[in-house]
């Protein structure tokens, strides 16, 4: 494990939790629970330290937790350094959240059980990466009990040793590590699997697990605190793609080339070709430009720049290598989630 | 023709399709349904995002299939076969070939269905999401959605092990649906990595017949097609670009072979190597 991963592990976002007034049947009302959130945990494993702060006050009834962010109800599946790094762009120290224990939105929100629906999310997620990389997921099902056991509890846990040791088991491995000093030093290089003498040495896999969490605005801002509010789910594009890598893409794929590649809609020139099918569909050369006719009158194009991307927390240069970026940011699912805002604005083609 | 004969010229196909073979198969799809399946509303495509202006662009998209009513009436027996699943505004117009039980039940509860094709990048097949309320658009919670279910053939029951719902957000609308997913092995339903949590065994083999009550109505626009190409159903997987997904794979290949007279063994050979059972996702058919 690197120390970026180690980081990564230990990151954490500070919480001051409010219950809901509804459900406050003391007075006076019980202070705000203040909690450290793994990053790469989900809100709802909170639980065991929020129900033992309220329970005085809470109506009688059966407790089914949701959490809102000025009014949003959110998703307890994405992990809560995402929801952070994406609702939270100027970020607030602490995150002021609202917590619900009665009138779970059911027309909003995924049903969860607990700790059980987090886990089955996660695994389900695992298995999900697991068939984007290899193409099955019999690595996963194969997992012995144990293993199963303590891959889960590391996550819970945070304990990235325990589940350095248990992943590696499931050869998951998307890119060759080079840019980061690692603790197993041992080159892996001579184990490549690949028998085509032309693969480009660092690419183990064609397919990297990514979800993109996607906004956009069309004016520019300088401060995030002045950025369009994302008060609705509809705002934000959820982009279950993986990003695809050829054996042309070489080492220096960077970051930049990977979020362009997973939004050909709005960076057409930098799909590479789609897998396989005739190329009626390939926009034509310029970002944007919808046909080449001199003649016509103003075109409205869209042109589109990213204005950034978040990724645990941090916006890395979009010059690092995308590897370096998978490597080191991922979650112990497996999928990289990005949070991007691109910038969009109509233009005249014949500029 | 013996379908073996006639697939192995055919370029091997793993079982995944690209987001543009989705797009063209789905197109097809709809086609055939609107001519063959007269008493279902049509599926409409659903190109999103839907804030683009670069039409030269290829938009992805969709199939919905929406406000399915499923009509309930007091006569009708769980083990009774199919219950009727009906546009909804068909239910006034009398001359339409209906549903005997609901004019003699002048009562009757609609449940309504919402059936959403996606396109899985990950997995590279379409699966289905549905959503299912009442008339009032309160959501149906599982327990009433097993209650909708007919008894069903008991081979269907039997594969039942295999599959399970779970409820997932559609990719694109931002809503609570349910899917299907499939277990290997016929894995327990205990929450380890093997199996999966879900509804009860029961409530799970009531679901798959229904599903299999929808699964059965897209296998009688093949039969309908059958007919109309003259040809046996070996041959219709050539003939016809058909995609769809189904959760249950092979042996739901087998109960509608069987119900279209084919030999089992046809469709499950002729189907190893098309379908691969590691997936948990499958689909039902393939293209051209």
């Amino acid at each position: 494990m690197s120390e970026a991963q180690k980081y990564v592990w230990k990151g954490a976002i500070p919480l001051q939790i409010h219950l809901h007034e509804s459900e406050v049947t003391t007075l006076p009302p019980p202070p705000p629970a203040l909690v450290l959130a793994p990053r790469i945990g989900y809100l709802p494993l909170l639980i065991s330290l929020l129900k033992p702060h309220f329970s005085a006050t809470l109506p009688p009834g059966v407790d089914t937790i949701w959490f809102e962010y000025k009014g949003l109800p959110l998703k307890w599946y994405i992990p809560t350094g995402v929801l952070f790094d994406l609702l939270c762009m100027e970020p607030e120290r602490p995150w002021n959240l609202t917590v619900h224990f009665r009138g779970y939105p059911s027309n909003l929100l995924l049903p969860c059980e607990g700790e059980d629906s987090v886990k089955w999310s996660f695994i389900n997620s695992l298995k999900e990466a697991a068939y984007v990389i290899t193409g099955n997921c019999k690595n996963i099902m194969n997992m012995s009990q144990t293993d199963q056991a303590d891959l889960w509890g590391s996550v819970l846990n945070g304990n990235l040793e325990s589940y350095s040791r248990v992943s590696s088991k499931l050869k998951l491995e998307t890119f060759e590590d080079e840019y980061t000093e690692n603790v197993d030093s041992a080159s892996t290089k001579s184990q490549q699997s690949t028998g085509d003498a032309e693969a480009v040495g660092q690419v183990k896999t064609s397919r990297i697990p990514v979800r993109l969490y996607l906004w956009t605005v069309n004016e520019d801002f300088d401060d995030f605190e002045d950025a369009p509010v994302i008060d609705n789910w509809d705002k934000v594009s959820y982009i279950n793609r993986p990003v695809e890598i050829h054996k042309e893409d070489g080492k220096y794929f960077s970051l930049n080339d990977a979020v362009k590649r997973l939004l050909p809609e709005y960076f057409p020139e930098s799909s590479f070709g789609n897998e396989g099918d005739a190329s009626i569909n390939q926009s034509a050369g310029e970002e944007g430009e919808n046909s080449c006719d001199p003649e016509s009158s103003s075109h409205t194009v869209e042109i589109a720049e990213i204005k950034c991307v978040r990724i645990q927390g941090i916006e890395p240069s979009l010059e690092v290598p995308f590897s370096w970026v998978v490597n080191n940011l991922m979650n112990p699912e497996y999928f990289l989630h990005m949070c991007v805002c691109l910038k969009v604005s109509e233009a005249n083609a014949l500029q | 023709m013996d379908l073996k004969e006639a697939v192995k010229d055919k370029i091997p196909w793993d079982g995944t399709l690209s987001l543009n073979e989705f797009s063209l198969s789905a197109s097809t799809f709809s086609d055939k349904w609107k001519m063959f399946n007269h008493s279902f509303p049509p599926w409409l495509w659903n190109p999103c995002p839907k804030h683009h202006l670069n039409s030269s662009h290829k938009v992805e998209g969709y199939l919905s299939l929406e406000n399915v009513c499923l009509v309930k009436s007091c006569e009708e027996e769980k083990n009774h076969g199919s219950l009727s699943w009906k546009e909804e505004s068909n239910i006034s117009q009398a001359e339409e070939p209906f549903d005997h039980a609901t004019l003699v039940c002048p009562e009757f509860e609609a449940n309504h269905y919402d059936f959403h094709i996606v396109y899985s990048p990950s997995y590279r097949v379409p699966v289905l999401y549905f959503r299912s309320y009442y008339s009032d658009g309160q959501p149906l919670p599982l327990s009433e959605i097993e209650k909708d279910l007919p008894g069903h053939s008991a081979e269907l029951l039997l594969e039942s092990k295999w599959t399970f719902i779970t409820q997932e957000e559609h990719p694109y609308l931002n809503r609570p649906c349910v899917t299907l997913m499939r277990t290997l092995n016929g894995a327990s339903h205990e929450n380890d990595f093997r199996g999966g949590v879900g509804c009860s065994i029961h409530g799970i083999s009531k679901f798959v017949s229904a599903y299999g009550t929808f699964v059965t109505e897209l296998w009688r626009v093949l039969e309908g097609l059958c007919m109309e190409l003259e040809c046996q159903f070996d041959n219709i997987m050539e003939h016809i670009p058909l995609v769809l997904v189904a959760a249950m794979g092979v042996p739901t290949l087998r109960i509608a072979a069987m119900r279209l007279g084919v030999n089992n063994n046809t469709i499950s050979n002729s189907q190893q190597g098309k379908v691969n059972i590691d997936h948990t996702i499958y689909i039902l058919g393939h293209t051209l």
